[in-house]
């Protein structure tokens, strides 16, 4: 049997009554490429992050590499969204890439000529050494992608997150995300990504991940990545989990009695 | 005025205020980094009631008391505000200035009905009692010091032990905390601790430069490092030197115009502030402006050289462009007035650099107008061959993007223009 990277079972993540994710089970193998697919809102970025442990999810477990995850040594590569930091902040991008060996050299340890000479080895995967001493700010937004795959990259794990890392980037990184998601493919490592462009996707995933809400398939692409799969996913509503949460809010805010509501 | 401030009593304020303006210096820059100057001020506030409290329950003006109480505060201020933003929906600054506000003015009338017995009073909450510092000696291995010294001396060194150690993990946090917490860094308990030393910080300054000044040097140093820098080191090392600048700065000031230190420390770090946001190298607005200026007056100079040199020659080497297709100028009443400026500043640099002779170009000037008109059919015959666009549409973005053709990428179109034609 395929050894599973990442196995999530009946997970249920809300924010505080609003739920984002109901009753997700998935496997997903060691070694695989992984597309997760979705409309806007579908929760695709809340699932990343319950994997990374920095969401608690209020009920069901997951297990990365066969252990849950609040036990998990296992440290797991990360790609945030671009606009989720702070691009005027005084950091070099060769001190970015280097913050990716942060978790490895543990307390009170700053980076050394190793870890330079690593974060470069990071750099030159995606082209940029040549503006190492660039403050971040400068780049343009294909750039700053490929300063997080190469932090990603420097993090050396197992198992890669990336959140939607092909999002408004030009061509030449696109070509570069590409190349590195070959590179990790054939070293045997995990990528698990948010991906919104339903073309590419036979072309370049070996699984895929449909959700809304509630997952909607999830395996292999040649079969999950359907027309019909697609369909449940992109085109009805799922007015029912509507309906709950909206009479949830109603009761919690006071505005119906619930007798009058069963009248 | 510079002897007063070598005196003795000169050194003894200065020191005292440079170790203050130091200590909130150097953690500033962590809070601005963190877009939280705000979470400073709140602190730096919200720690009053609990230093009086601390004070009269342990009826002295011991530190250690006070610290606990303030502390305390300082969390108080920090857990409420939270729980106002995350439980009862109140917009995050509206939540920390309710907290921090209502808790100062609790300690303000706190420290009005205590006054009566003890000696503290909230002139000297709000700005501290720096002058006064030489008065209160200590005996340090032998050496006269100011009481005072000490806790605002302990907090500078603590701070900058905590930033040396605690270096990378807070950079993590600040820029990027979801990848923080991803690292299993307890992101909490490093924020929290930051936040522990606002407090104590803001307590140790207290007495010495009071709570105006504690906010001021929090925010303000810091801002204007980040103005200036670009790698968090030298952030965090400009801010701490900005602090101690306007230390020394308040100090001077303060005597020369016979006022409070701290009102002149603030002041002149809003002074040096002001200085930034005007002279810094890459965002200030004077360098900017000035860089845009110049571009505009090359731009505009460039014109006027191709112009006259298609004027008088006819037509440029290649024969691409003629006198004919010399831009037409708009009739004189109808340019603006700071463009009419702009080319008749243009024309007069013109003639000081002999670049322009009775309205001829001449040597350099000469090679100028050659070299851009030489642009200027380039970029025309690759938007026509290449881009596919009407020869209606080639004049306008040939003259603008003329002056942005670099020698590498002139030659880039060259060879891609050459290659299609052989």
């Amino acid at each position: 049997m395929i050894r599973p990277a990442i196995e999530i079972h009946d997970l249920t993540v809300a924010y505080r009554e609003k739920p984002v994710l109901w009753d997700i089970d998935a496997v997903i193998p060691v070694g695989s490429l992984c597309a997760i697919v979705g409309p806007n809102g579908a929760g695709k970025s809340t699932l990343l992050s319950a994997i990374l442990g920095t969401i608690r999810p209020a009920s069901g477990w997951l297990k990365i590499f066969d252990k849950p995850l609040d036990r998990s040594e296992e440290l797991i590569g990360f790609v945030p969204q671009r606009e989720s930091v702070d691009w005027d902040f005084p950091v070099e991008v060769l001190d970015v890439v280097l913050m990716g060996t942060y978790s490895q050299l543990g307390w009170f340890r700053r980076p050394g000529k190793a870890q330079r000479d690593w974060a470069m080895e990071c750099l030159e995967a995606v082209g940029m050494t040549d503006l190492r001493h660039r403050q971040v700010g400068e780049l343009s937004g294909g750039q700053q992608q490929r300063v997080f795959i190469a932090r990603a990259l420097a993090q050396d794990t197992q198992l890669i997150l990336m959140d939607e890392p092909f999002a408004g980037v030009d061509a030449a990184t696109e070509e570069a995300i590409r190349t590195v998601l070959e590179d990790l493919k054939k070293k045997g490592r995990t990528v698990v990504l948010v991906h919104h462009d339903l073309q590419t996707i036979e072309q370049f995933f070996d699984h895929v991940l449909l959700l809304n809400l509630r997952l909607v398939a999830a395996g292999p692409t040649s079969e999950t990545f359907t027309r019909e799969n697609l369909m449940r996913t992109y085109g009805g509503r799922l007015t029912l989990l509507d309906e709950a949460a909206e009479a949830v809010r109603r009761i919690r805010t006071g505005r119906t009695r619930i007798g009058r509501e069963l009248e | 005025m510079i002897d007063s401030i070598l005196s003795p009593v000169g050194w003894q304020i200065l020191s005292v205020a440079a170790c203050a303006a130091g200590a909130c210096g150097i953690l500033g820059a962590q809070l601005v980094l963190r877009r939280k100057a705000m979470m400073g001020d709140a602190i730096a506030h919200g720690v009053l009631p609990g230093l009086v409290i601390g004070f009269v329950l342990s009826g002295s003006r011991d530190l250690l008391p006070m610290m606990v109480g303030a502390l305390v505060a300082a969390i108080v201020v920090s857990t409420v505000a939270e729980w106002l933003r995350d439980r009862a929906g109140v917009d995050a600054g509206a939540a920390l200035g309710v907290v921090f506000t209502s808790l100062f003015a609790f300690g303000i009338i706190l420290v009005e009905i205590f006054a009566r017995d003890v000696d503290l009073d909230p002139g000297c909450v709000l700005y501290g009692m720096v002058e006064l510092a030489p008065i209160h000696q200590v005996d340090w291995f032998g050496l006269s010091l100011p009481r005072s010294l000490t806790p605002v001396l302990g907090a500078f060194v603590i701070n900058i032990f905590a930033s040396l150690l605690f270096w990378k993990e807070w950079k993590l946090c600040a820029f990027d905390p979801e990848l923080a917490r991803a690292s299993r860094l307890p992101f909490r308990k490093l924020e929290q601790g930051l936040l522990v030393l606002v407090a104590i910080t803001s307590v140790a300054c207290f007495e010495a430069v009071g709570s105006i000044l504690v906010i001021a040097m929090l925010a303000v140093p810091a801002t204007i490092a980040h103005l200036l820098c670009n790698r968090m080191s030298t952030m965090v090392i400009v801010s701490t030197l900005a602090g101690i600048l306007s230390a020394v700065l308040g100090t001077i000031g303060a005597e020369r115009f016979n006022t409070g230190v701290p009102g002149m420390m603030a002041s002149s770090s809003g002074l040096l502030l002001m200085g930034a946001i005007l002279l810094a190298p890459s965002r200030g607005l004077i360098p900017a402006t000035a860089r845009r200026l110049f571009w505009a007056l090359r731009v505009e100079m460039e014109d006027i050289l191709a112009e006259s040199y298609l004027l008088s020659e006819g037509t440029d080497e290649t024969g691409d462009i003629d006198a004919s297709e010399s831009r037409e100028a708009l009739p004189p009443a109808l340019l603006t007035f700071s463009s009419r400026l702009l080319r008749s500043s243009a024309g007069v640099l013109l003639g000081v650099r002999g670049y322009l002779r009775d309205g001829v170009p001449v040597g350099r000037g000469k090679r100028i107008a050659r070299a851009l008109l030489k642009k200027r059919g380039l970029w025309r015959r690759f938007a026509a061959e290449r881009l596919g666009l009407a020869s209606d549409h080639l004049d306008e973005p040939a003259h603008r993007i003329e002056h942005h053709l670099d020698d590498e990428f002139t030659r880039r179109i060259e060879s891609g223009l050459d290659s299609e034609e052989s």
